[in-house]
């Protein structure tokens, strides 16, 4: 009898198995291909595109944006309360959110999120915290903050800014004022939360180090799962998800590292992998003959320009005895302006813009420095330089490059003497031989040198614009509107054009008095003029408004591209598609 | 024997050190400021100079180096500390965070694999067709073998990789083109890619080396007592004419570790070879030169085995290492008598 029963026991476990296996849900694994390896799981630490578009899936922020630029509550539960000019934000947030380890998310998870941005030294995301201070719990689900600026005279001798390391330790020493685009940057991924709880629990038994690398905790409508550093990373399903509203029917998502362009493509072709991102023009095109489906972004994705060293005395400004002259006002007349002139007119993007091995048409050639987009575009370039180019060749105006080219003294007219940097082995390479050869054609002399550097001799020389290391630099900068906000917009210049240590006292104003209002058409026209004023001087030219391009199979649907390039796989799906 | 092989590791020591100071010294006057790197493209003065000084790349050269030997604590978190070279601890990378040495011995046994199969795998076609090469020299075995082997020799790693991929992965649809150590089918492309350069030097070496020894004398001895020539050439000429075929392979070993990066980036395979040329361009001081110790430390290593095979492959040198002892304890007691004698 016994035996019995542990027979009948044994197949009617055996038939459950059987009927829940047949009903369990099937795997949907999409396979995204990416250039990179992520860097680290933890968002305020590092930011590039493959970390973003996993980050985003994992960790929540409070407000989002949406492919139209509009901002949208995430774990907020509406727009803020915006008060006393502009200063004062008080946000409540959802009551219905987990943690994917199960901790509840309450405010002191937002608190502590931001503080974490805000001053640890490794954050690469400070600028989105930079005018918070006086930062409140009002109740588990509320909190207030200010915003302002550091006011130096409050402040004691030896204290300065970086000297404050918590919201409350600004409070006596900022004063109000009103940020615009506080509201953009809470969408960034920097401002992503994670648990407090976690993360305290975590620094005292020693685990910390290893957070974002071998485990990571958000909100996000994926949990991490495994990662083998160099080859692959998976996320699977959060199906405690606050949002019930996403689409996906992808249970996992592995991000696969493919580092060579040319094996992404053939792993594509092979059909190895579902998606893959950030396509090379040339590639592109192929992959749309075999059947791919080509997801592009309307031009904001970033543009590739020429900057000039504005600390070089060839083609900057500097004072009599060679320092820089950056006190923001600007001579025009001088030799070192006219063979900057004569360059920018030297210059015809259509060329690199119609190179099948360049950009292959896969963006448009700009006149300035935002295209398309709602902040700092000027909309009607009546009584700016911009009407002395057009959208087909560009400033390209031989005659002008020539004619400022004589008035450039014979000294600075040596072949080879202008040190043009370009990223090693990179497509700025190939854009750099085309300048250098326009302008030699134009001008008649061989002036420029192209010299390729490795991505960290890069950082550093944009960093530090060391005029008896370069000149010229070709490079590229992405456009997205509320990355372009603050990289442009933030003032001082340095960071508006930052590879070029320009200042200009005349943006800077407009600069600032924009950044002083909410957002609407008084702050755009501000910032507009702001650009102007940069178009003036010219400290770079803008070359070409680029596309970004991305590339999935054709059963893959619901896979939104953003502006900045990244995927938005929310509401991914494998397999629907028809 | 184990004498030689102390001896050798002894060896290794000034050999690691001389090359620790040149990797550290060549990563130190490379261009690119590591705190650049891990600050946003805003970051002001003070925030670099602040950097710098967490991650203690303010100090002076010979400062740093020390670092790297004995151990680093900077005025941070903690998070850039280290205990240093001596103790294995470069800390972590500036770049993933992850610590340095934990990243290779995670990576490491992906690249193993992909050489050990390599290596088998030349070893396999080299010999046999070194020989077979060599023993009907200048027939038309001989030509192919030797047109084969400089085909060989002349291929790119990376060109042969795509031209495989493109055959055998997009035309053929025979093998994956991403290649990982989960899949062993995955890793036979790369491996051949890798192969191939090694098979063709090593045949020709086989073939150089028995050509030399099937004309000594003792070969012709061993003929004349009326041995078959499959006996001849297995017992008596094929052990010696092995004996720089080892070393070269030996050599080959090292050539493999780090040839292999050409080879994980076609294939996306993730070895180490992958890790220093991501180090190398975001100029990720502590996963570069723990990469480089590492790849020297193993390629020291792999030479100490080879000279061990070596020795115990030729009797000569053998012979050499024991008479060389023996002359020793014979001239000891001698020189005994002569201090007891003053």
């Amino acid at each position: 009898m016994k035996g019995l029963l542990k027979k009948l026991a044994f197949t009617a476990m055996f038939c459950l198995l059987i009927v829940a296996g047949a009903y369990a849900a099937p795997e949907v694994r999409l396979i995204v291909g990416q250039g990179t390896d992520p860097v680290i799981l933890d968002p305020p630490m590092y930011s590039d595109t493959p970390t973003h578009n996993i980050n985003l899936l994992i960790y929540d922020r409070l407000y989002d944006l949406t492919k139209e630029g509009t901002v949208v509550p995430s774990l907020a539960v509406d727009l803020p309360k915006i008060e006393e000019n502009g200063t004062k934000y008080t946000i409540k947030v959802r009551g219905d959110v987990k943690f994917h380890n199960g901790a509840k998310f309450n405010i002191d998870d937002v608190i502590f999120s931001f503080n974490r941005g805000a001053f640890n030294d490794k954050s690469q995301m400070k600028s989105i915290f930079a005018m918070m201070y006086d930062m409140k719990k009002v109740d588990d689900y509320t909190v207030t903050f200010r915003t302002g600026k550091f006011d130096a005279t409050k402040a004691p001798a030896g204290t300065t800014e970086n000297t404050l390391k918590s919201f409350d330790a600004r409070t006596p020493y900022f004063k109000p004022a009103a940020f615009g685009s506080q509201l953009n940057q809470l969408t960034w991924l920097g401002a992503s939360i994670v648990s407090k709880t976690t993360l305290e629990k975590a620094a005292s038994d020693g685990t910390l180090k290893d957070y974002g690398i071998t485990w990571a905790i958000g909100t996000g409508p994926f949990k991490f799962e495994s990662w083998a550093q160099g080859d692959s990373l998976t996320i699977a399903r959060n199906t405690d998800y606050f949002d019930k509203t996403i689409k996906t029917n992808a249970t996992k998502i592995t991000f696969k590292t493919i580092k060579d362009p040319s094996a992404l493509k053939t792993a594509f072709l092979n059909k190895e992998v579902d998606l893959i991102m950030n396509v090379v023009p040339l590639d592109a095109r192929e992959l749309e003959t075999q059947g791919a489906t080509i997801l592009m972004t309307n031009g904001n994705f970033g543009y590739h320009y020429l900057a000039f060293n504005m600390k070089s005395p060839r083609v900057g400004q500097v004072n009599a005895d060679g320092s820089p002259d950056l006190d923001g006002t600007y001579d025009l007349e001088s030799a070192s302006t006219k063979l900057r002139m004569a360059l920018v007119y030297s210059v015809n993007p259509s060329d690199i813009v119609n190179s099948p091995d360049i950009i292959d048409k896969k963006g448009k050639v700009t006149l300035q420095y935002v295209e398309t987009l709602p902040f700092g575009h000027i909309a009607d370039p009546a009584g700016t330089r911009m009407t002395e180019g057009n959208d087909k060749t560009g400033y390209y105006n031989a005659q002008k490059a020539k004619e400022y080219f004589a008035q450039v003294p014979a000294s600075m007219k040596e072949p080879g003497s202008l040190k043009l940097t370009a990223l090693s082995g990179s497509m700025y390479v190939k854009e750099a031989l085309v300048i250098k050869d326009q302008v030699k054609r134009t001008l008649g002399v061989d002036l420029i040198t192209i010299e390729q550097v490795a991505l960290s001799e890069l950082a550093t020389r944009r960093g530090n614009a060391d005029p008896k290391v370069w000149d010229l630099l070709v490079n590229w900068t992405q456009t997205d509107d509320s990355y372009y906000i603050f990289v442009a917009f933030d003032g001082d210049n340095t960071s508006l054009l930052h590879d070029t240590k320009f200042y200009s006292k005349g943006a800077q104003t407009w600069i600032e008095k924009g950044n002083s209002l909410a957002n609407g058409p008084e702050r755009n026209a501000a910032y507009q003029n702001a650009a102007k004023e940069v178009l003036k001087v010219m400290p770079r030219v803008p070359l070409v408004a680029i596309f970004g391009i991305s590339a999935c199979q054709k059963d893959i649907g619901g896979v939104e591209i953003f502006p900045s390039g990244s995927f938005r796989l929310s509401d991914a799906t494998k397999g629907l598609k028809k | 024997m184990t004498r030689y092989i102390f001896r050798r590791l002894l060896q290794l020591i000034p050999v690691i050190i001389g090359v620790t100071f040149i990797v550290f010294t060549l990563t130190y006057i490379s261009p690119g400021d590591p705190a650049r790197m891990l600050l946003p493209q805003d970051a002001s003065t003070q925030d670099v100079a602040h950097m710098r000084s967490l991650m203690g790349i303010d100090q002076p050269f010979l400062t740093q180096y020390f670092h790297f030997l004995f151990g680093f604590k900077g005025p941070g978190d903690g998070s850039f500390d280290y205990k240093g070279l001596v103790a294995l601890d470069l800390g972590r990378s500036y770049v993933s965070n992850r610590p340095v040495f934990g990243t290779i011995l995670q990576r490491f046994p992906n690249t193993a694999l992909l050489t050990v199969i390599a290596l088998t795998l030349s070893i396999a076609i080299s010999i046999p067709f070194g020989i077979l090469s060599a023993t009907r020299q200048y027939s038309k075995t001989d030509m192919t073998v030797t047109i084969l082997a400089l085909i060989g020799l002349s291929m790119p790693a990376f060109w042969l990789g795509m031209m495989l991929i493109w055959i055998f992965s997009v035309q053929l649809r025979w093998f994956p083109s991403l290649a990982t150590p989960a899949n062993l089918k995955s890793i036979i492309l790369p491996a051949i890619t890798l192969a191939a350069m090694n098979t063709a030097v090593q045949t020709r070496m086989t073939r150089s080396s028995m050509l030399e020894v099937i004309r000594q004398d003792y070969v012709r001895t061993a003929r004349a007592k009326g041995l078959d020539e499959k006996s001849v050439i297995r017992h008596h000429a094929l052990r010696n004419a092995l004996i720089p075929v080892v070393t070269v392979i030996g050599l080959q070993v090292g050539q493999l570790l780090v040839g292999a990066v050409l080879t994980e980036t076609v294939f996306s395979y993730p070895g180490i070879g992958t890790i220093m040329v991501d180090a190398i361009q975001r100029k990720d001081t502590p996963q570069i030169l723990a990469s480089v110790v590492f790849v020297a430390i193993v390629f020291a290593l792999v030479n100490l085995v080879v000279d061990i095979l070596y020795a115990l492959i030729d009797p000569r040198i053998k012979a050499q290492y024991v008479t060389k002892r023996k002359k020793r304890t014979a001239r000891t007691p001698a020189l005994q008598g002569a201090a007891g004698a003053r």
